[in-house]
């Protein structure tokens, strides 16, 4: 008998593909994957986050957000103005609306779960009349009619569904849904929405008022925020339609709708008068 | 608007540079330490190794000593990607194949070179275990280790 050991040619062990080219196809076929999943937990998270009871909403936002008042004077009068716009927007039964006044320098407002809308000094400072606050809330309030707010949240909790089943690190599922800050995060709305809810809150305006005049010097304050920031963002990666499309816009439809584009002023109420401390800038 | 690209960059730039970096001197490691194997191998062709429990009788009756060989070897960042992005579809996980097939070609050459110190003529019994110390480490360690060892056959002296 006799015993050896011959040479055994390589390969049959370990595979002699090169591994870029199995990096490439496995990345391409990843990206694919990834790319259906994204899609379909935006979309069927959005149908199913705007079927969500509002008092799911409700619920939620009372576990989660944690809103101090900055200001009780202030925010009790944007609570009116709001509940005064709310009474033409036709909500639903349940809908509730309550705005927060914060107490920064960011030119901006936002609506988040359960009907809470948010409203800087940033912007607040700066908006000439009463007229360009209420197109302000008239918008922030048919988002939260309209119920997009909820669809990005059923949205952004399947996406953290899919992010967590991808890298396999299953905590943050609990606290990417529940968790305020990344609710705040998720505060992007599509350019549909936008439209659907400068139109709703032009509406409410012309209800409110009788006429138009002075909604859009809402868009014209925060066109020239934007300029100051001195940054020009390109339109596609704007959520928001850009603001001179959205001043087209909202005279193309007062004139459908014959509301007069031309009416009185109403100034701020005096509580709402707030000032800038003059160390915060534009460019906040 | 700078920060925030500068934590992008950060943010992809790195996991793209370990990939490159593992790519590069994982697969540079990889040949030079399969050139190594396969010289080695033989080098040692003279002492052939078994899985027969027994040794043949041989007259006069040889000395036989128990030999092993254990090495520990881990993966590069590259490929533990690569095996990270073949679970997605399933399929011969190449990255790691090799990886198990250096780590028990080493083992067993090092066994044979304890045998060979020893003065063996054949290494038979010879059984190959395999353990991931990576476990419970997670994603932290991509590490195998193998041990082989064997009953080395040691002709007795004096007599060729």
């Amino acid at each position: 008998m006799k015993y050896d050991n011959p040479k055994i040619p390589e390969g049959i062990n370990a595979g002699t593909r090169h591994p870029l080219r199995e990096f490439v196809v496995l990345t391409l076929q990843g990206s694919v994957l990834l790319l259906v999943l994204v899609v379909l937990a935006v979309v069927l998270g959005a149908v199913a986050g705007r079927h969500m009871p509002f008092s799911w909403e409700q619920r939620l936002a009372d576990a989660v957000l944690d809103l101090p008042t900055a200001d009780p004077q202030v925010e009790a009068a944007l609570q009116d103005l709001a509940d005064r716009l709310a009474a033409g927007m036709d909500l639903p039964d349940g809908m509730t609306i309550t705005v927060h006044y914060v107490d920064e320098p960011v030119i901006n407002a936002a609506a988040t779960v359960g009907g809470h809308v948010m409203v800087y000094r940033g912007l607040l400072a700066r908006l000439p009349h009463e007229n360009a606050l209420a197109m302000l809330l008239g918008h922030e309030i048919a988002h939260v009619k309209n119920r997009d707010v909820a669809a990005n949240l059923g949205s952004g909790a399947l996406l953290t569904l899919v992010a967590s089943a991808v890298t396999g690190r299953s905590s943050g599922l609990v606290d990417g849904v529940t968790d305020g800050t990344s609710l705040l995060v998720l505060l992007q709305f599509s350019r549909d929405a936008e439209r659907a809810a400068d139109e709703d809150g032009l509406t409410a305006v012309a209800a409110l008022y009788g006429h138009i005049a002075g909604a859009d010097d809402l868009y014209r304050v925060l066109a020239e925020a934007g300029q100051a920031d001195g940054l020009p963002v390109p339109e596609i990666l704007l959520s928001h339609p850009l603001t001179d499309d959205r001043r087209t816009a909202i005279a193309a439809l007062a004139d459908a709708r014959g509301w007069p584009g031309r009416g009185e002023m109403t100034p701020l109420p005096e509580s709402l008068v707030v000032r800038l401390p003059e160390e915060s800038s534009a460019s906040d | 608007m700078f920060e925030a690209v500068f934590q992008i960059g950060l943010q992809i730039g790195v996991p793209v540079l370990l990939l490159v970096l593992g790519f590069a001197v994982g697969s540079f490691r990889e040949r030079r330490h399969y050139r190594s194997i396969i010289a080695r191998e033989a080098e040692f062709r003279d002492l052939p190794v078994f899985s027969a429990r027994t040794a043949p009788s041989i007259d006069p009756p040889p000395r036989t000593e128990m030999v092993r060989g254990n090495v520990v070897i881990s993966i590069d960042y590259f490929k533990r990607f690569l095996a990270g992005l073949r679970m997605l579809f399933g399929g011969r996980v190449t990255a790691y194949e090799s990886l198990v097939d250096r780590a028990r070609r080493e083992a067993m050459l090092r066994m044979r070179e304890q045998a060979r110190s020893r003065g063996a003529r054949f290494v038979f019994n010879v059984r190959v275990e395999t353990a991931s110390i990576s476990k419970g480490a997670g994603q932290a360690l991509g590490s195998v280790e193998v041990v082989a060892y064997g009953t080395a056959v040691i002709p007795a002296t004096g007599v060729a």
